[in-house]
C-alpha cells in the first residue's frame, strides 16, 4: 500500500538492468527475474523476433539488439545485457568481447551478455565437467555440446534434451526441470556441474534441490544472468534459495 | 506451470518495457502469468510507429495464441485508436477467430472499466507533456466520456517512464481534483509509469473513482480469462467488479 512505501523512489532505485530477450514473446523470464532479484532492481526488456534460429533470424536479432542497447542506455539503464547465446555468438565465438566493449564505449553504459554471464558463472562455480539439460529436441544436442567445449572451454559430460519446443516452454511445470536434471545426472554421474540452457522455461526451483541431491554446482542461464547483472551493477546481496552461485558468490 | 490459472498475452507498445511487468505481478493473483512482446513506439508518437506497432501486434497475437495464451491484449490506447475505435471490436473478433484465442484491446478495456465504475466526468493525468493535452481530451471523448481536464508535468519521454517516482501519480491526482472538482474519475493514462500504488490512496483521499490504463487492462484480461477474484488494494474496479 502506498502509505507504507517510499514514494520518492523509482521502481529500479537500486539498479535498472536492460535485457534483450531472444524470443518473440516472453513469459517465464520476468517472473523468475523478480523472484530472484531484491526489491529495487528492475528489468527493462525488449523482445527480439527470433524464429527458427536461421542465419537471417540471427542477423536481424543481432541488429535489433544493438539498437535496443542504445535505446536502453538513453532510457537510463545501469547495465545492458544482450540476451540469447546463439545471437551473441552469431558473428563467431571470439567476437562477443569486442562487441560488448565497443558498444559500451559508444553508449556510455556497461554492456554485458548472457554469454559473458554464463562464462563468469561457470568460473565462479569452478565448473570443469558439464552436463547440459535443455528443453528442446535432441537435434539441438550437438549445438549444446559444441558450445560447452568451444565457447566455454569446458568438458561436455553429456546432454539431456527435454523434447519440448519454443512455443510450449511456458507450459512446462517446475517438476520437469527436476526430473530432467536427475535423469541427466544419473546418466552422467561424473559431471561436476549441471547446466540448464535457455532462460525461458521454469528451472529455478530445481537448482537448490539438485545441488543438494548430487553434491554438484547447478547453473541456469537466467540465474547466471541475474547474478552477473546484479554484481556488475553493484548489487552485492547474497540471495538464498536459488543455488550456490547466488548465495555464495 | 506458472500460469496454471491464466496466461495473459500483452502486446506492449514501448520498444523498451519496464514498469508494466513489475506492476502486473503486484496486482494479479498467483497462477496468472504475463506473456509480453515489445513493439515499436519510441519517444515520438508517430503514425509510422503506431502502424509498425499495430502490424507487430498482429504477429505477436498469433505467436501468443500458438504458445497457449488464454487472452491476448492489443496494447496502447493511441495505437488502438489509430485504427478507429469503432473498428476495434471487429479487429479483435477477426484476430480471435484466426488465432483461436480471446483478443481484447486496451482502449475497449478502459472504456468498459469506466462504464462499470459508473463515471461520467473524467480528469486525466499523463506523462507525455502539455503538448499532448488535446490528444488525451480527444481520446477520452472518443471513448464516450466527458473529459473535464487533462494534466501533465513537463514531458517525460516514453522510454524514460521508468525514471518516474511513485509519488507523481498522487501529486497529479490532487492537482486534477483541485482544478476540476466536478470530476468523478481520475484516469492515469498509459500503462508504463508507476500508478498501481496510487489507486487506493487517491480513491480514499479524493472520493473519486480511479481508472488506470494498466488496471483496466489487467481487470478485463482476468475477467475474460475467467478469473473472477476480487482483488484488494488496487481500487474499486478490482474489488467490486
Amino acid at each position: 500500500m502506498a502509505g507504507s512505501r517510499d514514494l520518492d523512489r523509482i521502481r529500479g532505485h537500486r539498479a535498472r538492468i536492460g535485457y534483450t530477450v531472444a524470443a518473440v514473446t516472453t513469459e517465464v523470464y520476468p517472473i523468475d527475474w523478480y523472484r530472484i532479484v531484491p526489491d529495487g532492481v528492475s528489468l527493462m526488456m525488449i523482445t527480439l523476433p527470433l524464429g527458427e534460429r536461421s542465419k537471417e533470424d540471427l542477423e536481424k536479432c543481432y541488429r535489433i539488439s544493438i539498437d535496443a542497447a542504445k535505446t536502453m542506455a538513453k532510457a537510463g539503464a545501469d547495465l545492458v545485457v544482450l540476451g540469447g547465446l546463439p545471437i551473441n555468438i552469431s558473428k563467431g565465438d571470439s567476437t562477443v568481447g569486442d562487441l560488448m566493449a565497443g558498444l559500451s564505449r559508444e553508449i556510455g553504459v556497461p554492456v554485458s551478455s548472457s554469454a559473458a554471464a554464463q562464462v563468469a558463472a561457470f568460473e565462479a562455480l569452478g565448473a570443469r565437467k558439464v552436463v547440459t539439460v535443455h528443453p528442446f529436441l535432441p537435434d539441438q544436442n550437438p549445438r549444446h555440446e559444441r558450445t560447452i567445449a568451444s565457447f566455454f572451454g569446458l568438458e561436455p559430460a553429456g546432454v539431456h534434451a527435454g523434447g519440448s519446443n519454443l512455443v510450449e516452454l511456458g507450459k512446462l511445470p517446475p517438476a520437469r526441470a527436476l526430473e530432467w536434471g536427475r535423469a541427466a545426472m544419473k546418466a552422467n554421474p561424473g559431471a561436476d556441474t549441471l547446466y540448464f540452457g535457455c532462460p525461458h522455461w521454469t528451472v529455478i526451483d530445481a537448482i537448490a534441490p539438485l545441488e543438494e541431491e548430487f553434491g554438484i554446482g547447478v547453473m541456469t542461464s537466467l540465474q547466471a544472468i541475474a547474478w552477473h547483472s546484479m554484481r556488475l551493477a553493484g548489487v552485492d546481496d547474497r540471495v538464498q534459495g536459488f543455488g550456490r552461485l547466488l548465495s555464495e558468490h | 506451470m506458472y500460469g496454471h490459472r491464466a496466461r495473459i498475452g500483452y502486446c506492449s507498445p514501448p520498444f523498451v518495457t519496464e514498469v508494466f511487468a513489475y506492476e502486473f505481478y503486484k496486482m494479479v493473483p498467483e497462477g496468472v502469468t504475463l506473456m509480453i512482446t515489445t513493439l515499436e513506439v519510441g519517444n515520438e508518437y508517430t503514425q509510422q510507429a503506431f502502424d509498425g506497432s499495430y502490424d507487430r501486434s498482429l504477429a505477436a497475437a498469433r505467436a501468443m495464441g500458438e504458445a497457449g495464451a488464454d487472452v491476448v491484449v492489443l496494447g496502447g490506447n493511441p495505437v488502438n485508436q489509430s485504427r478507429g475505435i469503432e473498428n476495434l471490436p471487429k479487429i479483435c473478433a477477426d484476430l480471435a477467430a484466426e488465432t483461436g484465442t480471446k483478443v481484447i484491446a486496451s482502449t475497449l478495456c478502459q472504456k468498459e472499466a469506466m462504464e462499470k465504475l459508473g463515471v461520467r466526468k473524467v480528469a486525466t493525468a499523463h506523462m507525455a507533456g502539455p503538448d499532448h493535452v488535446e490528444r488525451h481530451h480527444q481520446q477520452m471523448r472518443n471513448m464516450g466520456f466527458e473529459s473535464v481536464g487533462v494534466l501533465s508535468p513537463e514531458r517525460h519521454k516514453l522510454l524514460h517512464y521508468g525514471r518516474i517516482s511513485e509519488d507523481e501519480a498522487l501529486t497529479l491526482a490532487r492537482e486534477l481534483k483541485r482544478k476540476w472538482p466536478e470530476t468523478d474519475c481520475i484516469h492515469f493514462a498509459s500503462a508504463h509509469w508507476p500508478t498501481a500504488f496510487a489507486i487506493e490512496p487517491v480513491e480514499r483521499e479524493l472520493g473519486v473513482a480511479v481508472m488506470t490504463s494498466q488496471q483496466a487492462i489487467l481487470w478485463k484480461a482476468l475477467r475474460t480469462a475467467g478469473i473472477d477474484d476480487r482483488i484488494d488494494g488496487f481500487g474499486r474496479l478490482f474489488r467490486d467488479f
